[in-house]
């Protein structure tokens, strides 16, 4: 009996050590378990936010392709899948809500982003329908321009022609700057010795820097080494005088810094700026960019250290207080013209040899009128074989920057590229064509009838042709807004060639090319754009080259450094441009407006 | 009498010595299976411990970061003035309200700090903001936490390079690395 009361402790120790390791086993399988769900779901949490931020960047893509864009259900993706809904805010904004969900090892997690996107506000603005350059107008052989000029250079406008509006000629720059600190550029990444941040912080809201004029001449324009970021408003160019090594509220003249013009990758900006009062090379002016302050929205100033002997920069408040860069050696990238030739409308020896408006408001402005009859005011210095004597209480008219900078056009061309290149020629014929956005290596041809449907902005390395009825349309997408087709060739716009927008009221084609045409290397005798007849509703942009219309045309506006009508040419043109939107470019594809784009959950 | 012989009779020695060591030997199994599986307890506890941690600061960071408007200089939040930096950086964050809606021109600024083997997330969020202000220990593991940006200029910045590697030790001095690194864009930048 005693015997069978004594047995089987050892199996029961066993037994005891064994429940004691299978309860440890088993809770660190469940601690285990827990901690791999949980990874799992920190997979499926990562892989849903990154599927919710496809669908905003998948909803902003296909918004730029079609405008009326409201979204879509269940797109698949390798790990998961998004929802998008878009909603219309107003014309210019829209908001864009994504939910992105996600399945990892049987794990479902759900993330939703939300964003607003718009148009960029940086409308370009063409601020008149006839808008020259330097090279200025010429006109003759009974050519007529219905409606109004604006030049940057003289009017040569001889032998009975007529210009229907107002003509006012303003004094050409010197080609040369007279102060400037300007290399090295480019900047290829900022640094604390490359670049001066301001307006972004009421202490640094505004920058200057002072300088000494070599001459006592007229200043014409300012050129600033900058980018801008976000989308800061336009700035006030002031020239003032210095007070103890800081700018004062003496001011002498200010310009209008665009903000159009600046772009988000650095390059020469021109600000035109009045032509009095005249400096004085013996004192020290400071140029003061004078503008908002927003963390989000602001330029930046490329500068080197010690680059330019007369003067230095500060940042601050204009008529508050000023500071030292950081370093403190600091001078900005800057370009002072002074001096340049004066203005002159007409040319002839008699007073008919150029009629200018139809109104008593319609008015001649140079620096001196010749051989002209001008049915307004004449504003002007001196004058001879006029039907009136000059008023002289204006001074010269200002030189009107162009309306587009260098990297606006660059912009286009970047949206262009990233659409596809297409090597060699394109000939569009009669069965017409649909291309864009597209980079072509070579030259476009459009004739025998053939329509060229633009879906997005063109880049043309080559030349463009438009002959035989050829024709150029904007995609009903675009809707109410225009669209960039640049070039860096020479334009041939001839034989009932024709242009139209989208269909929808606002929407125009704007041909751009950068060519120097007729004097730069390779034109063959060709200008930048030549026009005979025809056109329609298109904008034609030649900052760099010559604009010849040579017969009846019709066009929305057009720019150039040069502009020459002869042979009895007509230009018809609409009113100026003030703001035009675009649909690509720098006048705006939809983009996340920033500070709009939150992470719900 | 001979019940009461077969009743008195007992375990001979030889049957304790052989029961003693069966028992040991059992006892020495059980305990070696034991010490095992408290030493593969301890090295998973902590491969999960540097995994897990590691996983959460990249995605906390992930999360805050991308909504971030800017990188800001230096802050400072209940009385603790931090600078970006090191292992510090400082985002302006668009103030979410109730409902889902930005609160314009108002900000939620979020620190990521690193403090010796501590990485803490402390927000300082706007009255009206849905997030909590607060410090939050992401991690207490932290071996290396590195901080890149793609620009010097920190209104500028608009990508960030984040790099961890978080170490738990085990036994002593062997420890175990875990290493995540990711590229944070800043959307609202």
């Amino acid at each position: 009996m005693n015997q069978s009361k004594q047995s089987g402790n050892v199996l029961l120790i066993a037994i005891v050590f064994m429940a004691i390791l299978l309860t440890m086993s088993g809770s660190l399988w469940g601690y285990t378990h827990l901690q791999v769900k949980s990874s799992h779901q920190s997979v499926a949490r990562s892989q849903a936010l990154s599927l919710a931020e496809a669908g905003i960047d998948h909803a902003v893509a296909q918004l730029n392709s079609n405008p009326n864009y409201t979204g879509e259900t269940n797109t698949s993706l390798e790990s998961g899948s998004f929802v998008t809904t878009v909603e219309t805010i107003d014309a210019q904004t829209k908001t864009i809500t994504s939910v992105g969900t996600a399945i990892h090892r049987n794990i479902e997690s759900t993330r939703t982003v939300k964003a607003n996107v718009g148009i960029d506000t940086n409308q370009i603005s063409f601020r008149y329908g006839v808008q020259v350059g330097t090279g200025g107008f010429v006109m003759s052989g009974g050519s007529q321009i219905n409606g109004n000029v604006y030049s940057n250079g003289n009017i040569s406008a001889t032998t009975g022609v007529v210009i229907t509006g107002s003509a006012v000629a303003a004094n050409p720059p010197a080609l040369t700057a007279d102060q400037a600190n300007d290399s090295p550029t480019p900047i290829s990444s900022c640094t604390a010795s490359t670049c001066i941040t301001y307006g972004n912080a009421t202490a640094t809201q505004d920058f200057a820097q002072s300088f000494s004029p070599s001459i006592a001449a007229p200043m014409n324009n300012i050129q600033f080494y900058m980018r801008k970021q976000g989308n800061p408003g336009n700035a006030t160019v002031r020239i003032v005088a210095d007070n103890a090594g800081n700018p004062s509220t003496t001011q002498f003249m200010s310009g209008t810094l665009t903000a159009s013009n600046v772009t988000s990758t650095f390059g020469w900006i021109t600000v035109t700026m009045p032509t009095t009062p005249v400096l004085d090379p013996s004192q020290t002016y400071w140029i003061v960019l004078d503008g908002n302050s927003n963390s989000s929205n602001y330029y930046v100033m490329g500068a080197n250290e010690n680059g330019y002997a007369n003067g230095t920069a500060k940042v601050g408040r204009y008529s508050a207080s000023w500071s030292n860069t950081t370093p403190a050696n600091l001078d900005g990238y800057f370009r002072v013209y002074l001096g340049g030739g004066t203005s002159m409308i007409g040319g002839n020896n008699y007073v008919t040899g150029v009629f200018v408006g139809t109104s008593a408001t319609d008015e001649a402005w140079a620096n001196h009128v010749q051989g002209a009859t001008v049915s307004g005011p004449l504003y002007c210095q001196t004058s001879s074989h006029t039907n009136k004597a000059c008023n002289t209480s204006r001074s010269n008219p200002p030189p009107q920057p162009m309306p587009l900078s260098e990297n606006n056009i660059l912009d286009w061309k970047n949206e262009a590229e990233a659409g596809g290149v297409t090597t060699g020629n394109v000939n569009v014929g009669w069965a017409g064509a649909t291309i864009g956005p597209r980079k072509i290596t070579g030259n476009l041809t459009v004739n025998g009838g053939g329509t060229l449907v633009v879906a997005g902005t063109l880049w043309i390395e080559g030349n463009i042709s438009l002959s035989g009825g050829g024709k150029i349309v904007l995609s009903p997408s675009y809707g109410p807004h225009s669209g960039a087709i640049v070039t860096d060739g020479y334009v041939s716009l001839a034989g009932g060639s024709d242009f139209a927008g989208s269909g929808t009221p606002g929407s125009y084609p704007f041909l751009i090319t950068t060519s120097a045409c007729p004097v730069a290397v390779g034109c063959n005798g060709n200008d930048a754009i030549s026009l005979s007849g025809g056109a329609g509703t298109v904008a034609l942009i030649a900052q760099n080259g010559n604009v010849l219309i040579n017969g009846g045309s019709s066009l929305r506006a057009v720019t150039a450094k040069q502009i020459t009508m002869t042979g009895g040419a007509t230009l018809v043109y609409d009113a100026g441009l003030v703001s035009d939107v675009f649909s690509s470019g720098p006048g705006g594809s939809w983009t996340i407006i920033k500070g709009s784009y939150i992470i719900l959950d | 009498m001979h019940f009461s012989q077969k009743t008195n009779t007992g375990f001979t020695l030889v049957e304790i010595i052989i029961v003693v060591f069966l028992f040991g030997a059992m006892l020495v199994g059980l305990l070696s299976i034991f010490e095992w599986q408290q030493k593969i307890y301890t090295v998973e506890m902590a491969e999960i411990r540097v995994t897990s941690d590691a996983r959460s600061v990249i995605s906390n960071i992930n999360t805050f970061m991308a909504q971030g408007i800017e990188v800001v200089a230096s802050r400072i939040i209940e009385g603790t003035e931090y600078t970006t930096g090191g292992g510090t950086v400082i985002v302006r964050l668009p103030v979410i309200v109730s409902g889902g809606d930005v609160l314009a021109d108002q900000f939620d600024y979020v620190v990521f700090h690193r403090d010796g083997t501590f990485l803490k997330q402390i927000i300082e969020a706007h009255p009206s903001s849905i997030r909590d202000s607060g410090i939050r220990e992401l991690s207490s593991s932290v071996h290396n936490f590195s901080l890149n940006f793609n620009s010097g200029n920190l209104p500028a910045v608009n990508r960030v390079d984040v790099a961890i590697t978080n170490r738990a030790y085990y036994r002593g001095d062997k420890f175990i690395d875990f290493s995540l690194s990711h590229s944070i864009f800043l959307r609202n930048n």
